[in-house]
């Protein structure tokens, strides 16, 4: 699958050494050693962007390692609802976070980072 | 370091179609093949076949002394291969007998040259030298760092999937008299095959029994439970003193296979197969009794990328209103370079979407011990003919559906329109770890 090529220019200059990956026909982007907000334990991880509507969900985010987030401000509690899901022969774990269809690759990476400040 | 080789049966067969036909001049045929890594820097790590090509005519060089001999523009359109996708590469060639093929002295003499020279050309991936005789096959490799070595084993992936290595004589075959009819060399295709069983309760428990029954003798289960006294209606073999003793299901299997045949080897594992992908990616089949979609999704995916046919059970009760309850199931052969879960429509965003909307709140599924009977009887007979190819059926998939009201199977009612799909989900030239 294609993604426009400034969307995915705008992607690498935020996360240099994104990376582009397909398993099972879904697209996905590897994000490496990305520095997370929240005052995160670890306080960076390798993050895997689903960028399509798959499981009802218009995106995802997976995290390498489930963090925690000591100074977080957001008042929902997180629901950790994929635990070790294995993708891209790696597991992977993403809390339950909606995002809204139409945004860019860096938008929708910003959106579920949102969740975490 | 051990090294494993597979070769997709479809692959296999358009280089033993290409390489036994006559040359103008030449005693025999050279091809070459590429090929990708699999669970690098492991202690067994996998070599997977995922295209051939043949040396064109005109880049023989005549040789009386030699059985074949190519010219630089061969060699070089291979190192070129390897540098512009990033794959390994195995010389091809074959020796016209049955039985295991040895390399000539000529053969150890010149070709370990055309794989040094690939390696010069792309050291991050393996490259190597495969011969082939009528039915069995030897190769050597070089692991990325590594030196040339013998490849431990070579298996062909399809139906039939078949261990094409030198390996130890079965013994043992006396037991299988009544089962002769699926041919003289059943009992070591079968014992020669690794198989993996996600889901040790309802439909696992049925699987290893028979399995053991039939021959099977290398297992790898996976299952962290312990059993409950709800699992006794359905999980073949447990006892009452197991639910009071609190044993893990995959200890029940154990005790199951080596009850019927004490040869039997065991890797029991006790959780989830994601934790500890390496012992999946070890089995030559795999059989999923796995509840829910994205299980199945991810257990589909690295089955796929590790080249492993995957045979999925599974069964569910609905519960209409106004009517009885409706049972029923499917068995789902998900055969490398066939279509998938997906191709099939069983696997969409539909269903996905579905079941992450019931996350934590689906409550148990009805399981009984009937229909689970039935489906996998079913699925282990596709894994008896997978390992021996007695009813000669053409490969591919096979997408069962059991109407347990009525007690019927048959193929699903969408399988005569996808059975000859192309599958754009999982192509061969992916196989092996993601780059």
């Amino acid at each position: 699958m294609e993604f426009p090529k400034d969307q995915i220019d705008e992607l690498l200059s935020i996360y240099p050494g994104a990376k582009q990956m397909e398993e099972g026909g879904t697209p996905y982007f590897l994000l490496p050693g990305v520095a997370l907000p929240g005052g995160a334990t670890p306080a960076s991880v390798d993050l895997l962007l689903r960028p399509l509507l798959l499981d009802g969900y218009d995106s995802r985010l997976y995290y390498a390692q489930k963090p925690t987030f000591a100074q977080r401000k957001h008042p929902e509690a997180l629901n950790w609802n994929a635990d070790g899901v294995h993708i891209l022969s790696r597991n992977w774990f993403a809390f339950s976070w909606r995002t809204l269809p139409g945004l860019t690759l860096a938008q929708m990476v910003a959106m579920h980072l949102g969740a975490v400040r | 370091m051990k090294i494993q080789l597979k070769i997709p049966r479809q692959i296999y067969q358009r280089i033993m179609a290409d390489i036994a036909s006559p040359h103008p001049f030449a005693y025999e045929r050279i091809g070459f093949c590429r090929v990708r890594i699999g669970d690098r820097g492991a202690s067994t790590q996998f070599i997977f076949v995922t295209d051939y090509w043949p040396v064109p005519d005109d880049q023989y060089i005549p040789d009386d002394f030699a059985g074949a001999r190519i010219n630089n523009q061969a060699i070089r359109s291979a190192l070129q291969a390897s540098l512009s996708s990033g794959d390994g590469i195995f010389h091809v060639h074959m020796h016209d007998h049955s039985g295991v093929p040895d390399f000539g002295s000529m053969d150890l003499e010149e070709i370990p040259r055309i794989v040094e020279s690939l390696t010069f050309a792309n050291a991050d991936v393996p490259h190597g030298m495969l011969v082939l005789s009528h039915d069995m096959a030897t190769a050597h490799a070089v692991m990325p760092g590594g030196e040339l070595q013998i490849v431990d084993r070579i298996s062909v992936v399809g139906q039939p999937t078949l261990v094409i290595s030198d390996q130890p004589l079965f013994s043992g075959g006396e037991r299988f008299n009544r089962q002769s009819f699926l041919g003289p060399l059943a009992p070591q295709r079968i014992n020669s095959l690794r198989v993996g069983i996600i889901g040790l309760s309802g439909g696992g428990s049925h699987i290893a029994q028979q399995l053991s029954h039939a021959g099977f003798a290398d297992f790898v289960f996976f299952d962290g439970q312990s059993i409950d006294i709800y699992n006794l209606n359905r999980l073949v073999g447990a006892t009452e003193q197991d639910v009071a003793r609190g044993l893990l299901k995959i200890a029940i299997a154990d005790r199951v296979v080596t009850g019927v045949n004490s040869a039997c080897k065991t890797l029991p594992v006790a959780a989830r197969w994601q934790e500890h992908p390496e012992a999946l990616r070890s089995c030559d089949i795999v059989f999923g009794c796995v509840d829910g979609f994205d299980e199945r999704r991810q257990l589909e995916a690295a089955c796929r990328r590790y080249l492993i046919p995957l045979i999925d059970v599974g069964m569910d009760v609905v519960q209409i209103a106004g009517q009885p309850p409706r049972l029923f199931g499917q068995v789902i052969l998900s055969l490398p370079g066939h279509p998938c879960l997906h191709c099939i429509g069983f696997l969409n965003d539909r269903t996905l979407t579905a079941e992450a909307q019931r996350y934590g709140d689906a409550g148990p599924n009805p399981q009984v011990v009937w229909p689970t009977g039935v489906l996998t009887s079913t699925a282990v007979g596709i894994a008896v003919d997978l390992a021996t190819g007695w009813t000669k059926t053409a490969p591919g998939l096979i997408y069962k559906c059991y109407d347990g009201n009525i007690g019927e199977l048959t193929d699903h009612s969408r399988y005569e329109h996808v059975k000859h799909k192309v599958c754009h989900h999982y192509k061969l030239q992916d196989a092996g770890d993601p780059n």
